[in-house]
């Protein structure tokens, strides 16, 4: 318990797990609105959890017994994504309402998640800080972009110059997020 | 995904299909995804992490190419995908044993690679890669030149260095910050713009182009008439 209440702290407020890890580049994609970027955060959530069960349970049984830690994203991509399909699949035939609210999420976040948070929990020796740091992540990911919905609709109404407008804009205040973010740094266990 | 695929096919289609607009989209993509490469803090990391990613892309492209018939168009990404992932791990290995001082600068990255480069080919519709030689230009010239020039800005800006040469006087202090995470999207924004400044007035100037061919024909033509 102590380890997952670490992993929280960690992840959701000094390591800006958001915006400091590749997959931040999720969040500069546009929004349409809050909305989207709700069900995208949502995507995102289950599909952390799907891949960091699945990345911790392959490395403690498989990967860290046999000694092949260092080929670990050949075999956790292709498990992953099979599994984010099956979970798709199992969306769309039984909740399809959910489903179609998330349909253009899925193959994003999808793609994301596996490579992401299976590289990033791969490090965590512990099956619950594997698991802690992947969710926590995932939520921490979730409320950035919500938050990042959030400006880019204030920035839609902005008078900007020509060249400014669309991705410029959206990495300039990515950019200005993660100064924010820095602040947090220093809190460290 | 196919809402930019059709924005792309869009302007493509609007722009007359030229050599120059596709330039110009492939640059800005790369620059909007280099975020996705916040290891390009200094020059030399940069160069790398493109080095790699064209190799990467280059090779898991063309082993689709080589792929067996009965795969069908579908599966593509996810056989990039892996392809990339084996590519990615690959060159961790080979830079962690022959290279380990850039190991230790851009090795924790190399597997995200993998990711950024099936964006990339996801994101352009009817890439041919081996088929191509403007393909193969653009990519050498994103991939290899942009996140070297987003690492050579954050080496200078952040750490007042180029290619670990101190080029600041020590009475300068440099913004840490965009050494640092901030600078991998701050840095890339800012070149985004100029080559939007660029690619806007080169459309302009075409436009104004035709239009006097325009004019210039329709007042023949009267004048003929």
């Amino acid at each position: 318990m102590t380890d997952f209440f670490i992993a929280m702290i960690v992840t959701a407020a000094v390591n800006y797990a958001a915006l400091s890890r590749p997959d931040g580049f999720l969040a500069i994609r546009k929004q349409d609105s809050i909305r989207a970027a709700i069900s995208l955060g949502g995507c995102v959530i289950i599909i952390a959890l799907i891949s960091c069960f699945i990345a911790a349970i392959l490395n403690l049984c498989v990967l860290a017994p046999l000694g092949l830690l260092d080929i670990a994203g050949m075999i956790l991509i292709p498990a992953i994504l099979g599994a984010v399909w099956l979970a798709e699949k199992f969306f769309k035939n039984n909740l399809p309402e959910l489903y179609s609210k998330t349909a253009p999420f899925w193959t994003l976040s999808g793609l994301n998640c596996a490579v992401i948070y299976a590289v990033l929990s791969i490090n965590h020796n512990n099956f619950a800080s594997g698991i802690g740091f992947g969710l926590l992540a995932a939520i921490a990911f979730a409320v950035i972009n919500i938050l990042f919905a959030a400006i880019m609709n204030k920035i839609d109404e902005a008078d900007l110059p020509e060249s400014v407008r669309g991705a410029p804009v959206i990495l300039l205040s990515a950019g200005l997020i993660a100064i924010a973010l820095a602040g947090l740094s220093g809190l460290s266990f | 995904m196919d809402k930019l695929n059709q924005e792309f096919n869009q302007e493509f289609n609007q722009n007359g299909g030229t050599e120059k607009t596709v330039t110009w989209k492939t640059l800005g993509w790369i620059l909007c995804l280099s975020p996705a490469l916040v290891a390009s803090d200094t020059a030399i990391h940069g160069l790398a992490i493109g080095i790699y990613a064209f190799l990467i892309i280059a090779l898991s492209d063309g082993a689709w190419e080589l792929k067996p018939a009965a795969l069908s168009d579908k599966v593509k990404t996810p056989f990039c995908l892996i392809c990339a992932a084996f590519l990615s791990i690959l060159a961790s290995l080979f830079s962690r044993v022959y290279l380990p001082v850039l190991y230790n600068g851009v090795g924790e990255y190399l597997p995200f690679l993998a990711l950024y480069c099936v964006f990339l080919m996801t994101a352009f519709p009817g890439w041919d890669f081996p088929k191509s030689g403007l393909d193969l230009s653009n990519l050498a010239l994103g991939f290899v030149l942009l996140p070297g020039v987003c690492g050579l800005c954050r080496e200078f800006l952040g750490a007042g260095t180029l290619f670990g040469f101190e080029i600041l006087p020590s009475d300068i202090e440099p913004l840490a910050a965009l050494r640092g995470v901030p600078g991998a999207f701050i840095i890339p924004g800012l070149l985004l713009m100029a080559v939007n400044a660029f690619r806007y007035s080169y459309y302009q100037e075409n436009n104004q182009e035709n239009q006097e061919n325009k004019t210039n024909k329709t007042s023949q033509e009267a004048g003929v008439s």
